[in-house]
C-alpha cells in the first residue's frame, strides 16, 4: 500500500473522490486484497464514529461559560478598541485586574528539579509544586532544588551540528508554544511535540554551557524586567537558542493561564510573548 | 461565503466596534461545537470545558487578529484545536490523572466516566491512544463531520496530510477495536 492508495482510500470513504476515480478504485480491489481490506478497514471505522451521538454543553453548564465570558468582555469590552496599541501583557493582564483582590499574589522564580525521562517538561514545573518564593534564582540552592540550576536553561553555542539544530528547534518550539495561545501556530504539532522532547535532551546534554556569572546575570535581568510588572506568579524558563533572549513564564492566578514571554538580555526589556 | 459566514464575519467586526453583544452572539453559534471537539480531544468533561473556556477567551482578546480571508469557524476551530494541543501538553508536564482506561458499568464513578466522555468507553479509549495530530484529524473529519479540506484549512496543513493522519489514525482504531463489523457497502457497490 503506497501513499498514493492511502490519499485514494481516504478520499473514497470520504466521500470526496471524482466519480469516474471511484469507479476505478473499486474496480481495482476486485483483485487487489490489501486494497480492499484497507478500504473496509477503514469505513468501518470512519462509520462506527459517525454513528456515535452528537455531544453538548449541559444548560448548567452553558450557563456558567456564559457568565465567565460575560465577565470578561465587561472587562475587555472598555479595552477592546485600544487592544492592538497596547503591550502584550498589558492586554492580556487588564482582565484579571478586576478580580485582583481575589488572586493570589506571588512573585518567583521556578527551579525544575530532575528532569527525569519521562518529563517532558523542560519549560516550567507547577508553582504549587516546586516554587520557591524568592526574588532571585542566585538564592535559590542547587542542593535545595535537588539539581543544578543549569540544567533547565537551553544552551547557546553548541558545538556540533546536530546540537546546533537542535538547540535551534528547541528555540522554535519555544517561540511556536508562545504563538499557540492564539492561532498562528506555524509548525504542526508532531514537530513541535519532536522538538519538545529535544529540548528535554539538550538541556540535560548542555547542562554545563552557562557559567555561574551568566546565571547571575540572567537572573538579575529577569528581576530587572519584571519590577514593573503587575504581581503575576512568573518563572523562569530558560534561555532561546541564540542566548539572546530569557524566557520566562507568567501564571494568570485568575484563570491559571500560562503565558510565556522573552526579555531581552542585553535590555533586559519584555519583548513579545508572540 | 455561506449565511453562518457571513453572520461571523458581521459580529466579528461589530465586536472590534466594542459591540460586546455580537460576541455573545457568536458564542451561541459556535460554542457546541467548540465544546465537542475539545471533548473528543481532551476526553475528560471538566477539561473539555476549561479548554471551551479558554479558547472563547483566547478568541475574545485576540480577535483583532483574525484575518478575514478565511473563514471565522475556521479560525476559531483553530484556536480550539490549539488550546486542547496545549493543555493536553500541560496536562503531560504536570502528570495529571490519566482517564481510566478501563470502566466498570456497575460502579457509579465509572458510570461517571462513562457520561463524562460520551462516548463508547472502548473507543474513548482507543482515541485516547492516537498522537493528538492524528486524534484532532479524525475528531474533525469523523466526528464532526468536517471535509477533508475543512481539516486541512483548519488544521493548517496540506490535505494529503489530513488524508494521511486521517488513514493512519483509523487504521490504529481499528487495531485497537478488533472487530467491528462488515463496513457499509459503498454506494456505488449498491447500485
Amino acid at each position: 500500500m503506497n501513499d498514493n492508495d492511502i490519499q485514494l482510500i481516504a478520499a473514497l470513504v470520504d466521500g470526496e473522490l471524482p466519480a469516474a476515480e471511484q469507479g476505478a478504485v473499486l474496480a481495482r480491489m476486485e483483485s487487489d486484497a490489501e486494497l480492499r481490506a484497507a478500504y473496509d478497514e477503514q469505513l468501518a471505522v470512519a462509520s462506527t464514529l459517525r454513528s456515535l451521538p452528537e455531544v453538548s454543553m449541559t444548560a448548567a453548564e452553558q450557563t456558567a461559560l456564559r457568565t465567565t465570558l460575560r465577565t470578561q468582555l465587561n472587562l475587555d469590552g472598555a479595552v477592546v478598541a485600544a487592544a492592538a496599541a497596547a503591550p502584550w501583557w498589558s492586554r492580556w493582564w487588564a482582565p484579571v485586574t478586576g478580580l485582583a483582590t481575589a488572586a493570589v499574589i506571588v512573585f518567583a522564580f521556578v527551579i525544575v528539579p530532575n528532569l527525569d525521562e519521562d518529563s517532558a517538561d523542560v519549560v516550567s514545573a507547577p508553582a504549587e509544586a516546586t516554587t520557591q518564593a524568592t526574588s532571585s534564582l542566585a538564592d535559590v540552592p542547587a542542593a535545595e532544588s535537588g539539581s543544578d540550576p543549569q540544567d533547565f536553561l537551553i544552551a547557546p553555542g553548541a558545538e556540533d551540528g546536530a546540537a546546533t539544530q537542535t538547540t535551534a528547534a528547541a528555540e522554535a518550539f519555544y517561540e511556536v508554544t508562545a504563538a499557540s495561545e492564539g492561532a498562528e501556530l506555524e509548525l504542526p504539532l508532531l514537530e513541535e511535540e519532536a522538538v519538545e522532547d529535544e529540548g528535554v535532551a539538550l538541556a540535560r546534554s548542555q547542562a554545563t554551557t552557562f557559567t555561574a556569572v551568566d546565571l547571575d546575570e540572567i537572573s538579575a535581568c529577569f528581576s530587572t524586567a519584571l519590577d514593573s510588572w503587575p504581581p503575576l506568579s512568573t518563572s523562569l524558563v530558560g534561555v532561546t537558542g541564540d542566548g539572546q533572549s530569557i524566557i520566562g513564564s507568567a501564571i494568570d492566578p485568575g484563570t491559571g493561564t500560562e503565558t510565556l514571554f522573552y526579555i531581552n538580555r542585553a535590555t533586559c526589556a519584555v519583548t513579545a510573548a508572540e | 461565503m455561506t449565511d453562518r459566514a457571513a453572520a461571523d464575519r458581521e459580529l466579528i467586526r461589530r465586536y472590534l466596534a466594542g459591540d460586546v453583544d455580537a460576541f455573545e452572539a457568536l458564542m451561541a453559534a459556535h460554542e457546541n461545537r467548540v465544546f465537542s471537539i475539545c471533548l473528543r480531544m481532551m476526553r475528560d468533561r471538566d477539561a473539555a470545558l476549561d479548554a471551551t473556556q479558554e479558547t472563547f477567551l483566547t478568541v475574545l482578546r485576540k480577535a483583532d487578529r483574525y484575518k478575514e480571508q478565511a473563514a471565522f469557524s475556521t479560525w476559531l476551530y483553530r484556536v480550539t484545536v490549539n488550546t486542547c494541543y496545549d493543555q493536553l501538553r500541560r496536562a503531560k508536564r504536570r502528570r495529571t490523572e490519566p482517564m481510566p482506561e478501563h470502566i466498570d458499568p456497575s460502579d457509579p464513578q465509572s458510570a461517571d466516566a462513562i457520561s463524562a466522555v460520551e462516548l463508547r468507553p472502548e473507543i474513548e479509549r482507543a482515541l485516547g491512544l492516537l498522537a493528538p495530530e492524528f486524534r484532532s484529524a479524525v475528531v474533525l473529519v469523523d466526528l464532526e463531520g468536517m471535509s477533508l479540506e475543512g481539516a486541512a484549512d483548519t488544521l493548517e496543513v496540506p490535505i494529503g496530510t489530513i488524508k494521511s493522519r486521517v488513514f493512519r489514525a483509523r487504521r490504529q482504531l481499528a487495531e485497537e477495536l478488533g472487530n467491528l463489523g462488515p463496513p457499509p457497502k459503498h454506494p456505488t457497490e449498491e447500485q
